[in-house]
């Protein structure tokens, strides 16, 4: 078997770092557990690499998510077990909603565009995203009870959203061009420990 | 990387506020969660759905309800359309969420030859009929790690994560259940799931969930439209 070891550029592993954190705290459900099992999905993610297990690139994201489902349903069970020793009343306060639990991972700056983006909309508009976006009702079904073409109620949650997006996106844009530029390291490994350590210490979006 | 299906589908779809909701399919789930891995803007859609729902939610949702004539007796009827004012952490709201009694599990019959995920399954519904939760609970996710039916498993999951007070996890389990379409759970997964959105003071999703099942030919409807009725009376006070 060849020991080469699969390329891992750092743009690959901020990526990665940034899925993982997504996917942890939704399935988790708290911040700190999630940190804990994205450092522990990384260094045996990491383990593979230096052991030469990761033939060609595009296995990368593939293995990371086999060893983030591992990692993940151990955590999980570990917080049910868990529960059995806490009052019910304590682990109702504990849970929040998938989009609560994210909310580490929403700068201030962004959380205030869009709070101020989505003041500026329409009730109208407000109304119809909420209907559409949030549950899920489709603008045939919501073209009757407003007594307004399908298309133009699509048309306007469309609009509403490219709003909101652009808003939300404002300085990331900006930010994702600079980190474009490539930077030089020694090897493959060595970039994957920066981009970690770095990340270890902006996990926690500062808050003003 | 970008895979044509999921990035372009993500904004088309809603994929992403779907997906913090808990209504992908498994298989869904799964395409998208490692396809943010290799797509950051994918994962930042991601980001984005949470925070809008997060804006959005600090809003009181109105909600539309509407009455269908000719609905069997026991329905209040009336053909209109009603604008709702809700506040989404009414305490009322909140107690008709309660559950007194799990969800019955009447049994299965295990065959000799059955598989680990099945034997996995039974041992879990044991600790369920003896309303050991937390038991159950693990030992229903070891089930469908072994690849056990994914309905009926999800929705004693479910069922045990809301009677162990975990609701907002047992509504992602129960809406996993409702994708699935029609299945033996499909009625009484909406049923409790309007009881786990009643919990999380979620009272105008509650409803909407409530309706749908009243209009449904099913012995669950009445059950649903008078809760239903509930928790409207609560809302217009």
């Amino acid at each position: 078997m060849s020991k080469a070891a699969a390329t891992a550029d750092p743009g690959t592993l901020e990526r990665l770092l940034k899925g993982l954190r997504v996917i942890a705290l939704k399935r988790l459900r708290d911040a700190d557990a999630a940190e804990e099992a994205v450092q522990e999905i990384l260094a045996r993610t990491l383990q593979l690499l230096h052991d030469g297990r990761l033939r060609h690139p595009e296995e990368f994201a593939p293995i990371a998510y086999g060893v983030a489902r591992h990692v993940l349903a151990d955590h999980v069970r570990r917080c049910i077990r868990e529960q059995r020793l806490v009052p019910l009343s304590e682990a109702a306060d504990r849970q929040a909603s998938a989009s609560d639990a994210l909310a580490p991972l929403i700068a201030e700056e962004e959380r205030g565009r869009l709070r101020r983006a989505w003041k500026q909309l329409s009730s109208d508009d407000q109304e119809i995203l909420s209907l559409t976006y949030f549950e899920q009702v489709t603008p045939a079904e919501l073209a009757s009870k407003l007594a307004m073409p399908a298309e133009r109620i699509r048309k306007r949650k469309s609009r509403a959203l490219a709003r909101l997006r652009a808003a939300f996106f404002k300085d990331d844009v900006a930010a994702a061009r600079a980190r474009a530029a490539p930077s030089g390291h020694a090897t493959d490994a060595d970039a994957m420990n920066e981009v970690v350590a770095a990340s270890s210490r902006t996990f926690w979006v500062e808050k003003e | 990387m970008k895979s044509p299906f999921v990035c372009d589908d993500l904004l088309a779809h809603d994929l992403a506020i779907r997906y913090l909701q808990g209504q992908l399919t498994p298989e869904e789930e799964e395409q998208l969660e490692l396809h943010i891995l290799a797509c950051e803007q994918c994962a930042d859609e991601i980001r984005f759905a949470a925070a809008l729902d997060e804006v959005a939610q600090a809003k009181p949702r109105r909600f539309f309800t509407w009455r269908v004539a000719g609905v069997a007796a026991g329905f209040a009827t009336a053909a209109a359309i009603v604008l709702v004012v809700m506040q989404p952490d009414s305490p009322s709201a909140v107690r008709l969420g309660g559950v007194d009694a799990a969800p019955i599990y009447l049994g299965m019959t295990v065959r000799s030859d059955a598989s680990t995920a099945d034997s996995l399954f039974g041992a879990a519904m044991r600790s369920y009929q003896q309303e050991d939760f937390a038991a159950a609970a693990a030992g229903l996710r070891a089930a469908l790690e072994a690849d056990v039916e994914r309905p009926g498993a999800e929705f004693f999951l479910a069922s045990s994560l809301l009677m162990l007070g975990d609701a907002a996890a047992a509504r992602d389990y129960y809406r996993r259940v409702i994708s699935y379409g029609e299945t033996p759970y499909l009625a009484e997964a909406r049923f409790y799931l309007a009881k786990a959105l009643l919990r999380g003071g979620r009272a105008a999703d509650a409803a909407r969930e409530l309706w749908r099942l009243a209009t449904d030919e099913h012995e669950l409807s009445a059950h649903a439209a008078a809760l239903a009725d509930s928790v409207e009376a609560i809302a217009t006070r």
